[in-house]
């Protein structure tokens, strides 16, 4: 059984002027136990607000609908208190500005304590030593004397370093983690990614990256997920999606990424025109008014989401081979 | 704490030239206004004139004078009263000032304790009747004056319910201090409530309250452990800008209820140019505000881990 599996989950906000913007459209994934699956998607393509709803963190005017289960059991609807139980214990998520997702007014030790007097009933005392070698265990030295340190004595990798040591006092067996080295220089990226993937492998816990980094994707993802205007367009194993990607919007996004064996006249590939207004959602493909494959029928008609090889899935009408993007260049 | 203790030391220190401008700026404005405390309808004779402005030492230098007023400052001595014969500013200070503390404790302690937990709740209970009402009423009482306030209050309260005084004084008779401590409170809580709601909801809406979330923590903790000190700061800056308002609140709140504060002496002083008087009265003024500012500054490095005191 996944670990979670969400069918037909939607996310919409009430706006101040009475409208909705619907941020994720009835999307259904799931995660296994000690996978790493990729969310990929630029900004407004909804690759957060999955999981914040799966979360239980929407903002006050987002509702999530559809189901979510989490080893079977049902998320979306959960009283506050039954939620509470499983947030922090069995899931946690740690997010992109590590800068700002640690409370400046706490120690770093009232933070991370809090989360065993919570979840493990245990007191202060062993609480702290729990800490400690969680500390240690994301490589960072001098635990005990960091315990009572603030945030803002801390570099920004190393508060994400205790950003996932605190998610991951309880061994959860999900980890979301919402573009956790967006923030974060090139080098200090790869040792958090480093370290994502050596608890992963220790404790099997199954970790959800979203990024909109195609980079990080191919160091850490096993499967991955191309979102876009709320939906999913393509889903495949990491492999597959790099190699035989059948989306035009995959594609796109790959020609985007400025690769230096490749010479493209001194221009970096682009996708022309803007992400979707979600308040306003064309009703066919949300894609369809940036695709080079466009056809009558993309603007009109949603295409399902269907196999188009072993483990591999797409929504795009299109049947015909990619590779416009190939040439134009 | 030591650190503490410097810092609060050096802002004492630095408060020396602050209090050393409003004074020196406050003796020549007053000087240089027209008129003096010995300017009557009907002219005194020049003799008499005289006579009383070498028993004040008006006709010495106007520096002079100056530097004198600083001597007697620094021994805790404003001098003679012009206007009030034979009574020393300090007496009246002495006399009005219990009457201010009477009326301006009780709204700014009420600012802080009826006004930040509305602002709470409010903040809690976002778009709903709980936020609604308590800021509708806010807004009134942030923007009906004391002026019409306070009378309506004695209308209904003292002349037409007959619960409470209308007015006047009666040292050690808490029944009279009432209605001059809600008029001048009023506006304070409100003003109080709509800073917390504001600082409340923004704070819960920052990422390391979704973080606490997230760990699962009961809303109850993540209110009271995340988002209160954080979102006390605002109130912090509040409080040096509120003791200004209760001063000068308290002046037009002593006038309608006929109080025998400072605040009235202020006003009778500078319409007479009773020159010692309003000086003490600023310098009163002066310090107190000065020394708010100080203790919010205090009170937010206490708050705020971030800030270091250096």
């Amino acid at each position: 059984m996944p670990v979670l599996e969400v069918r037909n989950l939607s996310v919409r906000f009430a706006t101040v002027s009475g409208g909705t913007v619907s941020a994720v459209n009835d999307i259904s994934l799931s995660v296994e136990r000690g996978e790493v699956l990729g969310i990929v998607g630029e900004s407004g393509s909804g690759k957060s607000q999955t999981w914040l709803g799966v979360m239980g963190l929407l903002a006050r005017n987002g509702r999530a609908e559809g189901s979510a289960r989490f080893d079977g059991r049902e998320l979306l609807g959960l009283s506050h208190g039954a939620l509470n139980e499983l947030r922090g214990a069995r899931m946690g998520m740690i997010f992109q500005d590590p800068m700002t997702a640690l409370n400046p007014f706490l120690s770093v030790g009232r933070q991370m304590t809090e989360v065993l007097q919570r979840h493990r009933g245990m007191d202060r005392r062993a609480a702290e030593r729990e800490c400690i070698a969680a500390l240690e265990m994301v490589h960072i030295t001098d635990a005990p004397r960091r315990l009572a340190m603030h945030p803002h004595e801390f570099s920004g990798g190393m508060r994400q370093r205790v950003m996932i040591a605190m998610t991951m006092l309880t061994r959860p067996d999900l980890l979301i983690c919402d573009e956790p080295t967006t923030f974060l220089d090139v080098t200090v990226q790869r040792q958090i990614l480093a370290l994502l993937d050596e608890l992963r492998q220790r404790f099997n816990t199954a970790i959800v990256f979203i990024t909109h980094d195609l980079g990080v994707i191919a160091e850490i993802a096993d499967r991955v997920i191309v979102m876009y205007g709320g939906r999913v367009m393509e889903q495949a194993d990491v492999h597959t999606l790099f190699a035989d990607y059948r989306h035009p919007y995959t594609e796109g996004l790959l020609r985007s990424v400025p690769r230096p064996d490749v010479t493209s006249h001194g221009k970096l590939a682009t996708i022309a025109g803007n992400p979707p207004d979600l308040a306003h959602l064309p009703a066919g493909c949300p894609f369809a008014p940036r695709c080079v494959y466009r056809e009558p029928r993309c603007e009109t008609q949603m295409p399902e989401l269907l196999d188009v090889g072993p483990a591999h899935w797409r929504a795009c009408h299109h049947v015909g081979a990619l590779g416009k993007l190939e040439t134009a260049a | 704490m030591g650190a503490l203790a410097r810092y609060t030391a050096r802002r004492l220190l630095g408060a020396i030239p602050t209090m050393l401008v409003i004074i020196t700026l406050s003796f020549f404005l007053l000087r240089a206004a027209p008129g003096g405390p010995f300017e009557m309808q009907r002219a005194l004779p020049p003799q008499v004139k005289l006579n009383l402005e070498r028993m004040y030492h008006l006709n010495l230098p106007l520096w002079q004078q100056y530097l004198d007023y600083l001597g007697n400052i620094l021994h805790g001595n404003f001098g003679p009263s012009f206007v009030y014969r034979s009574i020393t500013v300090n007496q009246l200070i002495g006399q009005g000032f219990p009457v201010d503390i009477a009326i301006g404790v009780p709204a700014l302690l009420g600012a802080l304790l009826l006004g930040i937990p509305l602002g709470i709740v409010s903040a809690l209970k976002q778009n709903s009747w709980l936020d609604y009402f308590p800021m509708a009423v806010a807004m009134v009482g942030i923007s009906i004056p004391t002026f019409v306030l306070a009378p309506v209050m004695i209308l209904v309260l003292a002349v037409m319910l007959h619960w409470l005084p209308a007015g006047g004084w009666s040292a050690g008779d808490p029944l009279y201090a009432i209605l001059p401590a809600v008029a001048l409170g009023l506006p304070l809580i409100a003003y109080a409530a709509r800073v917390m709601r504001g600082s409340m909801i923004e704070v819960l809406n920052s990422p390391y309250i979704r973080t606490a979330r997230a760990k699962g923590l009961p809303e109850r903790t993540v209110i009271l452990r995340h988002a209160l000190r954080p979102a006390m700061l605002p109130m912090v800056s509040f409080l040096g800008p509120a003791v200004v308002n209760t001063i000068t609140g308290s002046i037009v709140v002593e006038e309608i209820f006929g109080l025998p504060g400072i605040g009235r002496f202020f006003v009778d002083g500078a319409m007479n140019r009773d020159y010692t008087l309003v000086m003490g009265v600023t310098v009163l003024y002066g310090l107190l505000i000065v020394l708010f500012n100080l203790v919010a500054d205090v009170l937010y490095g206490i708050l705020d881990p971030r800030v270091r005191f250096q």
